[in-house]
């Protein structure tokens, strides 16, 4: 099977991916105590006034019936209107789903980076105090929750220095300067995990590929350390790295929920938790659908990736 | 661990904003006088708000309950505006005349424009009343009124099928926010997110969960006012971050968690608000439940629980006990009623009712405060004999196991509050909380009295004594626990904050920024 065929076939896929996850979600949201009618009355709601709102809404329809009629509006481009802030779904989700990307890709590239490059030095430097420090930070990463983390920073660096500001989102392409301000603590707190996951992963990868022959042919060669896992280790090392960065950006999409409330940046994740709260199906269902879209893209861009660094990988 | 993060942030923003934003009597933490013949000069500034939750909608015949009702102020100005006792005074309406007991005569402000240029007179008000009867509305306050008849451009009369004292209150808060008929018109049901009133600001623009922008409304018929350039709401969710944010002046204003005040109070730069609350924190009961259709054990547990030990420890002081529904400086709120902590007379009375160990149900949100008081509650209850099981339920499953399915007895939570007496009692002991139909033909006879006359005087010695066999003789219902310190908090750098009832509706209009 080609390569191109395989790709084809993870677009195809993504047609019963997205009909069980938003039917599983609508029916989780559907059976739970609780709907919109009673999210949007409150602390005021009447029996009465509940069931008169539930039937306004269109609740009180069967449930394949209302699922229905949010498929088949999907599949007509339209994905409906939040059922508690009567605005059309799909408008709130695209304005938002870059602020997420954003923060969640510059994120990846910060944990990404700075985790391979720790990883290096601390294979440069077995058990040296380089690579002591390296595994000390990659385990407070791991260790720390991302939210603590970035409290601790905004105390620090908002707080107590002054230096950056402690909410707020600009994005790089529209004022760059202003977004490293805005972004910066945001990222180190979103890229903190990742990034002691790919230091670790890169580190053994590293060094259970430099006891191969053919690295130590290379030392034979009189080729330096750094020499050898820059020019034979480090590509055959990245593909099990890839694999845990494509694994982290997702994890990322979702840990992005604790980081745009903690720094007011008004991404996916704001409104993914408030739609939950409330109820609110159709948006719920939208950041799904939109979700598995994002998800399955980057997939294909792994793959791809893959291809790339081994051309040898049959699909 | 995600979905109990969900459900606190929800809870959170339940218990503090409404806590914060409905804010009553003492007249404390006034920079100066709100003043506005003296001050015209003054600058305005853009003041920055944190807040922790978003308005659902900017239309006031959607929006229900009273956390949004001051943000909605600042767009919509209200017919009748309430002072720091929660007396009425004038607004849009400049004078109100009772000719009889079933008719009422508004007399309305002349030369007050919407915002889009159209004319605020006696047929907008119509519409508007109108509207707030009509089938789409979320609201009954007005369904007394049987006839409109317009006198003249700015004078009309209501007549009603029953006298109601809470009409003019109604009239003060939500349904007394006056909608653009043109506009109403013109956006059909794309209005709720294209506001347009006559208040003193003018909705400019709004991200869901992220901001909301109002601007100054150069034509705001009271001269001079605003000062304020413009008002930015923030949505910040995060109790943390809406601390830091002030502390670092990079918001001017703030509603600030009890947990969040003792790290700032030593800031020179942040006044707290010291104004109490509507609000109160409540168990409310089934009484259709076993033991809980007994007044003794009703009493008993009001009796047993310490609420000086929950406000100490849960809620760091910022709260006041609650024995009655109404807070202190309110006008309704009975001087003489002094409640207590009484584990022996709780027991005794268990005792004379015949019980000997209770074990009960005990349904909360999954609130950190809320579980937390649920405990305390729980040892001082274990104490006179009664055995609770704390469980939670999510914040929409828990009202709807109460409410709507009747399938829990008990639902220990933070109620919103209501600008007047009348409508607490119709929310506390109607349908909505009293699932059980606890009834006491003294109390609703009470509440008839008080509805059928207009005087303040008399209405309040019925509430007294309502109040005095709520606390007494047959608690209902609710048994109401805390009632709290107002959470608002702003950098010095505003000035002439007022904080109370209207903060963040017409008072602000006073607000102004140092240059």
């Amino acid at each position: 099977m080609g390569f191109w065929h395989f790709i084809l076939r993870r677009l195809l896929f993504f047609i019963p991916v997205f009909l069980i996850a938003t039917l599983l979600a609508f029916l989780i949201i559907y059976y739970l105590p609780g709907n919109v009618a009673v999210a949007i009355l409150g602390d005021h709601a009447t029996p009465e006034s509940v069931q008169k709102l539930e039937f306004e809404l269109g609740l009180d329809q069967p449930i394949l019936v209302q699922y229905g009629v949010w498929l088949g509006g999907v599949l007509r481009g339209d994905w409906g209107n939040s059922l508690y802030r009567n605005v059309p779904c799909r408008d709130i989700i695209m304005r938002r789903l870059p602020v997420t990307l954003e923060l969640v890709l510059l994120a990846m590239v910060w944990s990404s980076l700075s985790g391979i490059i720790l990883g290096i030095v601390s294979v440069l430097r077995p058990n040296s105090a380089v690579d002591f420090i390296a595994r000390l930070i990659s385990m407070l990463g791991q260790s720390i929750p991302n939210f603590v983390l970035g409290i601790m920073l905004l105390l620090f660096f908002s707080v107590k220095l002054g230096l950056l500001p402690t909410y707020g989102f600009v994005s790089i392409f529209d004022n760059p300067l202003r977004a490293f301000t805005t972004l910066l603590l945001p990222i180190i707190a979103a890229g903190a995990p990742g990034m002691a996951i790919v230091t670790r992963q890169t580190r053994s990868a590293l060094l259970e590929i430099i006891k191969e022959d053919y690295i130590k042919m290379a030392f034979i060669k009189g080729y330096s350390k750094w020499e050898v896992i820059r020019r034979h280790a480090l590509k055959n090392a990245l593909i099990p790295v890839l694999t845990v960065i494509s694994l982290s950006f997702i994890t990322a999409m979702g840990g992005s929920v604790i980081i745009e409330n903690l720094f007011v940046i008004p991404g996916l994740g704001q409104l993914v938790v408030d739609s939950l709260i409330t109820k609110d199906f159709p948006m719920v269902l939208g950041i799904i659908l939109t979700n598995i879209i994002v998800v399955l893209l980057a997939n294909i861009l792994v793959d791809i990736t893959y291809k790339f660094l081994d051309p040898r990988i049959e699909y | 661990m995600t979905a109990s993060r969900f459900t606190k942030k929800f809870v959170v923003i339940l218990v503090v904003l409404s806590a914060s934003l409905l804010i009553t009597g003492c007249p404390a933490d006034v920079d100066d006088v709100a003043d506005p013949i003296d001050v015209k000069d003054r600058y305005g500034g853009v003041l920055t708000v944190g807040m922790q939750s978003d308005v659902p909608t900017f239309d006031p015949i959607l929006l229900t309950g009273m956390l949004h009702v001051p943000n909605l102020q600042l767009i919509y100005d209200s017919l009748i505006r309430l002072d720091e006792q929660y007396v009425l005074q004038p607004g849009l309406v400049r004078e109100w005349d009772y000719s009889d007991e079933l008719t009422l005569v508004l007399y309305l402000e002349e030369n007050v424009k919407f915002h889009d240029g159209t004319a605020f007179d006696a047929e907008a008000v119509k519409f508007n009343i109108n509207r707030y009867n009509s089938d789409e509305s979320r609201h009954a306050y007005y369904q007394n009124i049987t006839e409109i008849v317009i006198l003249d451009e700015h004078s009309l009369e209501l007549h009603l099928s029953e006298p109601d004292a809470a009409l003019l209150y109604a009239m003060a808060s939500l349904c007394g926010m006056m909608v653009s008929p043109a506009a109403v018109e013109q956006y059909g049901d794309q209005y709720s997110v294209n506001p347009v009133g006559a208040g003193p600001f003018e909705f400019a623009s709004w991200e869901p969960l992220h901001e909301v922008k109002l601007k100054k409304y150069d034509d705001y018929w009271m001269d001079g006012l605003p000062y304020l350039d413009e008002i930015v709401i923030k949505i910040m969710t995060d109790a943390a971050s809406r601390a830091m944010a002030l502390e670092t002046g990079d918001i001017n204003m703030a509603t600030i968690e009890a947990t969040q005040r003792g790290h700032l109070k030593g800031n020179p730069n942040i006044v707290f608000s010291t104004a109490g609350s509507l609000e109160f924190g409540e168990v409310v009961l089934n009484t259709s439940f076993p033991y809980f259709d007994n007044a003794s054990v009703r009493r008993a547990i009001s009796l047993a629980i310490d609420r000086e030990k929950i406000i100490s420890m849960l809620l760091m002081n910022y709260a006041k006990p609650a024995y009655q529904y109404f807070p202190q400086g309110h006008w309704a709120h009975n001087p003489e009623l002094i409640g207590e902590h009484n584990p022996e007379l709780a027991r005794q009375l268990l005792d004379d009712a015949g019980f000997d160990e209770i074990e009960l149900d005990w349904y909360t949100s999954p609130h950190a405060a809320l579980i937390a008081g649920s405990e305390i509650i729980a040892e001082d209850l274990k104490a006179v004999g009664i055995n609770i099981n704390v469980k939670t339920l999510e914040m929409v499953a828990l009202m709807d196991a109460f409410r709507n399915q009747k399938s829990i007895p008990t639902m220990f939570t933070v109620h919103s509050g209501t600008v007047h007496p009348l409508i607490s009692f119709a929310y506390l002991l109607g349908a909505t909380n009293n699932p059980g139909e606890w009834y006491n033909d003294r109390v609703f006879n009470l509440i008839s009295k008080a509805r059928a006359t207009t005087e303040m005087e008399e209405q309040q010695t019925y509430i007294y004594e309502i109040s005095d066999i709520l606390y007494g003789e047959d608690p209902g219902n609710i048994i109401p626990i805390w009632t709290p310190v107002s959470g608002l908090a702003h950098r010095d750098s505003v000035k002439n904050v007022k904080y109370d009832l209207s903060m963040f509706g017409t008072s602000c209009m006073f607000v102004y920024l140092e240059e």
